[in-house]
């Protein structure tokens, strides 16, 4: 879904989460342009869903485990795409605790909070593009938690994950964790999946990269594949 | 970033991957809700198959059907959150360590959850026979929503072999319910 599509297609109204396109609105399937560029910005509504399992010292709802389960259920029922969504960002959010103060403070709960550039999970190299971004491989579900506005806990530069297994985060990761603006982001590829194509996996297009430390770089583009 | 959650609070006392799990496996839950809900409340009210002289919703198969549906779905959904409010309770308690069994557990649950929505929705789907094909039915949707649920490496069906691995005392082999304490919060 490019922003244009987006604008030009909103979702209802009311919708908790204006990133997942509503699959009635789905694009048809084809290739997104290859040089595709975002030209404008997405507005996005107050993400208070995605911090539902929050502590509420921290601006969270604090609320228990199985409660957020029954809001991911109860917004699936409406929509799955969205529900897919909240639930990466929910996760996402959460996920944030293993970040020092600081870099979590600028990523999550900065204004605007940035994007998920992939998986906390990373589960390749890390790729410099001439011209690019470093590429965030093996993000196969980052574009659905991109398009929640989520923060994102991605290297920049990553070591080669070769453990088996869900290791901690710490050897995993090499890099400064680093979130896409929300302004500048679309996924590139709609409709490329069967269902849930509302969340906009697996690919995605930036502009604005933002590392945890306030640098920002702009005028990249990032292509994250899964 | 640090191996361990700088924050304390029960939530991050559970694995990352056992949340998102639930979490996904919610969204099938979700959409199975809602496919079973269109076939019982707004199914196509005047529909009578070629193939018949009643209406759909009248049909003895369909009802059964969609019975089965609910059943299927409630028993999944029971499962998880039975298995969720157990490791709910015991995450907090501060130096409470979530075990391999019950993490299985909770995955065991998760997948089931997943595949029987799964399977609940495709079966009131495919009883509304064509008109659950065209892109303008909400059950089209769905059929192919709660499909991709199943195959996330999280709730795709091999997961049951891990559990079972687990159940019959064997050395796991999912690493995705290995080192449960590994993401547990840092003690202050």
């Amino acid at each position: 879904m490019t922003i244009d599509a987006a604008r030009a297609r909103p979702p209802p109204g009311g919708r908790p989460c204006a990133g997942a396109a509503h699959p009635a609105h789905e694009p048809p399937r084809s290739k997104p342009p290859a040089s595709y560029r975002p030209t404008s910005s997405w507005s996005w509504p107050t993400p208070r869903l995605f911090k539902v399992a929050l502590l509420e010292a921290e601006g969270g709802l604090g609320a228990d485990v199985l409660t957020a389960l029954q809001v991911i259920e109860e917004v699936s029922r409406a929509d799955g795409s969205t529900g897919w969504c909240l639930a990466m960002a929910i996760n996402t959010f959460r996920q944030s605790a293993q970040l020092a103060p600081d870099v979590r403070r600028e990523l999550f709960f900065s204004d605007p909070i940035g994007l998920s550039a992939g998986s906390a999970r990373e589960r390749g190299r890390a790729v410099a593009v001439p011209g690019r971004l470093p590429r965030c491989p093996g993000t196969g579900s980052s574009p659905a938690a991109a398009c929640t506005r989520t923060c994102c806990t991605a290297p920049a530069r990553s070591s080669t994950a070769t453990r088996r297994g869900c290791g901690p985060m710490a050897t995993r990761t090499s890099g400064s964790p680093s979130s896409i603006r929300n302004r500048r982001c679309a996924s590139s590829t709609p409709g490329t999946s069967s269902g849930l194509r509302g969340t906009g996996s697996h690919d995605i297009v930036v502009e604005d990269l933002l590392r945890a430390g306030g640098a920002h770089v702009l005028g990249a583009w990032t292509g994250g594949r899964a | 970033m640090d191996r361990r959650a700088r924050v304390t609070g029960p939530m991050n006392r559970m694995h990352g991957f056992d949340l998102a799990g639930c979490g996904f496996c919610c969204v099938g839950l979700g959409v199975a809700r809602a496919a079973i809900d269109a076939a019982s409340s707004s199914w196509p009210p005047a529909k009578i198959p070629r193939s018949s002289s009643d209406l759909l919703r009248e049909r003895v198969m369909v009802q059964a059907q969609v019975g089965e549906a609910e059943a299927l779905l409630r028993a999944g959904r029971a499962l998880l959150f039975d298995v969720v409010e157990e490791m709910w309770e015991t995450a907090p308690w501060p130096r409470s360590v979530i075990s391999e069994r019950l993490r299985s557990d909770l995955r065991l649950a998760m997948t089931h959850a997943a595949q029987s929505a799964a399977k609940a929705t495709h079966m009131v789907c495919a009883r509304a026979g064509t008109t659950s094909i065209f892109a303008s039915s909400p059950l089209e949707r769905f059929a192919r929503d709660a499909e991709v649920v199943t195959r996330h490496n999280q709730l795709q069906f091999v997961n049951y072999e891990a559990a079972g691995r687990t159940l019959m005392g064997l050395e796991s082999n999912s690493p995705l319910f290995l080192g449960g304490h590994e993401m547990a919060p840092r003690i202050p």
